[in-house]
């Protein structure tokens, strides 16, 4: 690594810059705890998955207990991917790249750390009462109503330290990741705030609420967890390629159009709406194709000839990240067209479509970050066997995505002819949806090696047996 | 992960990544502004003008409007409103109270809500001569205006005229308006007034 | 030069339009509504729910139904809904009104549910008990789960009055639970028959021609001019 490389015309007002090894250090317990304890939610989503479609098929499978009954398993893998894996792992990220991006070492560890814990009690305690029953119907905000304060506390003590560091920062230019990063962290609070006070309020009638809570649920995925993993590609692309960012202006009218469109994305397949959030749906799910294809251009024209032959983990995840991110926008644009919409309306596709986002882009991004950051705010070597949860992880995602997306296309078309039965429509993909069992399993047996090998990371420190040099 | 430390100097500060200045392909902002356009007439199909109630197949506020399910009076009243407006409005006005010394008023008259026989051979063949109308005395000189139009659309438009404004008469029935044409057969020449007070 | 302010301004100009939109004017418009009184009948609609089916809504919502069943009618040309006997009218907001929560789902694992109370077999209840014990008994194939913990396992022929028997099981019978009930009181109240403003529902009586049922929708979508005169001249 070279010494300082700074901006070719360095501001005189900006401060020198702290050492990246310090500054990566104090981000240390925060993204430690936020990291292992979301792969820990991860680990669990994925088993409520794969036991939720097995139940497809062997319904009588644990038919008995009302806590595992298919209702609640495929709620509790919603919230806890969710909150307790994707929104914890983007916290995560998104305060490191604060702090590298800044130059700046983290305001508040203290603090990050206590936020990290009681998030993780919200989810706790959301989870629970989910599997008790209390369990709201709209996606992505299925906790009740009392998991919901504890959430938005914990981020606003999380939040409190992000912007100060933020507001801390010592390079002067923000690199594109910044802007990303900047509007997930402040979308967030504003979403989770206006959905918690009106999803649950009693003076709201019933007709109002499923338009709130899809607003709501597409701007979770959209603005915050997609911001952020798009912070993440843009960063770790050229930074682990060593390769300067292609292009600026692709950079800014990609942002720009993102966070326009994407504020009125997948909300069309649907039958309860009026049909301007319809068709508006419609067409900025379509429209989010301009920032994928400059987001596109921009990554690819960075990478050059580099392509795919880095066997770096980081930089293979943040790779197949992006790639699912391009064909996944282009797939819903598709999805979107009316009379694809139509077609492909409370099908499996659109389980599909949510997984190329959530378990594709969001989480392949993720991790790839991880991959990057654990070894060095843990000042660890990330050993070879991290390539197997790579493999599984990868292989696993890729088969939920394909498989269900096959599933519903199948299922669409059956149920494009009125005369076929229901339940023939819904059996026709039940049993290709069954490989999304073994993407769960796969998926699942990664986690367990990830979780394996940084558990080490958390003994090195807690029990300096072997401790040497250059801890902080 | 092994417990193996890496042997980063503590005091380096590792070179982040720089942007380039790599344009942006002119065609980005042509396809979205063709893309904008093709969305909002998109938008202008399906978008339903905006409307929380307009849903889908209703394209626009004015097709729900008209889609709502009528009772058969109303329905024949609403469609004797747009008979009227292109049949007896130039004369009798909007407002049925027609223009002093030319055309005589619909609103409030004896002859509209009188028995419905005189009142449908009136547009059917004209009314010719004197003739007292609310209590004063006018020159007739109507032309058949109604006589081209259907036996449905002639009796909503007196069941228009007469529940309108002031008048809150019985409608008229398509039965009503046959039989009159039937008694008044081939009849060129419009009523006097004599003539139509002799029908009860 | 520091654009963060700038992007801060970008983020809440159009994180307010988009709640203007989707949060503040839905709510402004449609949470002073009235049930709809329909023109020709009379009749109001949604009417609430007896507190039996209100009970039923919060099992329902427990069981995380929604996770299969939805509760979303497609128009006629929008899908074939209304061919499958989901309903008479697709769904519009003002028939989740009185609903709290909405149960709309996302995706159809099994049949949509917003008119099962219209189907001709629902007036049986033992026919929902026995669909909630054991699908594969009434619909072949089924990929429902059985609900057996919404009852009470008790011997067979020991004089429970409505205990249900399973077809293949001889010894046991089942009693339904209040939940069980109170489920069964909450399907039963799914009907969207009533006709509202948004979907208005032709009736036969007019003399249209439409097909009795179906929404009032206007003949080809790309000429609104024309669609409204043939509505005004249905004979």
């Amino acid at each position: 690594m070279t010494a300082s490389a700074l901006s070719p015309t360095p501001a005189p007002s900006c401060a020198v810059r702290p050492p990246t090894a310090f500054v990566d250090a104090s981000t240390r317990w925060p993204v430690l705890l936020m990291a292992t304890s979301s792969v820990k939610w991860l680990a669990l989503a994925l088993l409520a998955g794969a036991v939720s479609f097995l139940k497809l098929h062997a319904t009588g499978f644990l038919a008995g207990v009302p806590a595992l009954t298919y209702g609640r398993l495929v709620a509790f893998q919603d919230a806890v991917f969710i909150y307790g894996f994707a929104s914890q792992a983007a916290m995560a990220i998104a305060l490191w790249l604060i702090c590298r991006l800044g130059a700046t070492p983290l305001i508040g560890r203290g603090a990050s750390v206590i936020a990290a814990i009681f998030w993780n009690i919200g989810v706790f305690v959301g989870a629970i009462e989910i599997l008790a029953g209390d369990m709201s119907p709209f996606a992505h905000f299925q906790f009740p109503h009392n998991a919901m304060p504890i959430l938005f506390l914990s981020y606003c003590l999380y939040g409190i330290c992000a912007l100060l560091t933020f507001a801390a920062r010592r390079e002067c230019s923000m690199y594109p990741s910044l802007w990303f990063v900047f509007a997930g962290i402040v979308f967030f609070p504003w979403i989770f705030a206006s959905a918690s006070m009106t999803l649950w309020s009693p003076s709201l009638r019933g007709s109002v609420l499923p338009v709130i809570a899809a607003w709501a649920g597409n701007n979770i995925v959209t603005l915050w967890l997609g911001s952020i993993a798009l912070g993440a590609i843009y960063y770790f692309i050229p930074k682990i390629s060593v390769k300067p960012l292609y292009s600026y202006s692709l950079a800014v009218f990609a942002f720009w159009l993102y966070i326009l469109f994407g504020q009125s994305t997948g909300m069309h397949a649907t039958a309860a709406f009026p049909s301007w959030i319809t068709g508006l749906s419609e067409l900025c799910t379509m429209l989010m194709i301009l920032p994928a294809f400059a987001n596109g251009l921009n990554w690819y024209s960075t990478l050059g000839s580099v392509g795919k032959k880095s066997d770096d983990v980081a930089f293979s995840f943040t790779w197949w990240a992006a790639a699912l991110y391009f064909v996944g926008t282009i797939i819903a644009a598709i999805a979107a067209f009316r009379p694809a919409n139509l077609f492909l309306e409370f099908t499996l596709f659109q389980a599909g479509l949510s997984s190329i986002v959530l378990l594709g882009f969001v989480t392949l991004s993720f991790f790839g970050a991880f991959a990057y950051i654990i070894p060095r705010v843990t000042d660890l070597k990330w050993a070879d066997s991290m390539r197997m949860h790579y493999l599984l992880t990868l292989s696993g995602a890729l088969l939920v995505i394909v498989s269900l997306l096959i599933a519903g296309l199948i299922q669409a078309g059956k149920a494009a002819d009125v005369h076929t039965d229901y339940v023939h429509v819904v059996r026709s993909g039940i049993m290709p949806a069954g490989l999304a069992i073994i993407g769960y399993l796969l998926m699942l047996a990664g986690q367990f090696s990830w979780l394996w090998n940084v558990k080490s990371a958390w003994f090195s420190w807690c029990c300096p047996g072997s401790a040497q040099g250059g801890r902080r | 992960m092994k417990a193996e430390r890496t042997r980063m100097v503590t005091h380096e500060i590792e070179a982040e990544p720089q942007i380039g200045s790599g344009e942006i392909p002119v065609i980005f902002f042509a396809v979205l502004a063709g893309l904008v356009f093709v969305g909002l007439l998109y938008l202008d199909k399906y978008a339903g003008g905006f409307s929380s109630q307009v849903y889908g197949p209703f394209e626009s506020y004015e097709q729900v409007a008209k889609a709502q399910p009528m009772d058969p009076e109303a329905k024949a009243r609403a469609h004797g409103a747009q008979v009227y407006a292109a049949t007896c409005q130039l004369c009798h006005q909007p407002n049925g109270l027609g223009t002093p010394a030319q055309f005589p008023p619909l609103d409030g008259s004896e002859w509209v809500n009188g028995p419905v026989e005189r009142l449908i051979r009136i547009p059917n063949n004209g009314l010719q001569g004197p003739v007292t109308i609310k209590g004063e005395n006018w020159a007739a000189a109507m032309p058949n205006m109604g006589a081209a139009l259907s036996d449905q659309d002639l009796a909503d438009l007196l069941t228009f005229i007469r529940s309108s404004w002031s008048n809150k008469s019985s409608a008229v029935t398509v039965d009503q308006v046959k039989k009159v044409r039937g008694e008044v057969g081939a009849r060129a020449e419009p009523w006097t007034s004599a003539e139509l007070l002799k029908i009860q | 030069m520091n654009i963060a302010p700038f992007i801060f301004i970008w983020l809440l100009a159009t994180f307010s339009m988009s709640w203007f939109g989707y949060v503040y004017r839905p709510n402004a418009e449609l949470s002073r509504q009235e049930p709809f009184k329909d023109p020709i009948t009379a009749a109001v609609y949604p009417v609430g729910r007896s507190g039996e089916a209100m009970q039923g809504a919060e099992v329902y919502r427990a069981q995380g139904c929604a996770a299969c069943h939805t509760q979303q009618v497609r128009p006629a040309d929008e899908g074939n809904d209304l061919g499958r006997g989901f309903g008479i009218r697709r769904t519009v907001a003002t028939d989740y009104m009185l609903d709290c929560p909405p149960q709309l789902g996302a995706i159809r694992l099994g049949p949509d549910l917003a008119n099962f109370g219209l189907r001709k077999n629902t007036n049986d209840v033992a026919w929902i008990y026995l669909h909630l014990l054991k699908p594969k008994a009434l619909v072949e194939r089924s990929n429902m789960p059985p609900y057996p913990y919404l009852f009470e396992k008790v011997l067979a022929n020991s004089g429970h009055p409505g205990a249900i028997s399973i077809p293949s099981e001889t010894k046991y019978e089942f009693v339904p639970r209040d939940e069980a009930k109170q489920l069964a009181a909450y399907l039963v109240s799914l009907k969207n028959e009533g006709s509202v403003f948004e979907a208005p529902i032709k009736r036969p009586s007019t003399g249209t021609n439409a097909p009795a049922g179906g929404t009032n929708a206007p003949a080809g979508t790309n000429a609104p001019v024309s669609a409204a005169n043939t509505n005004a001249q249905a004979k």
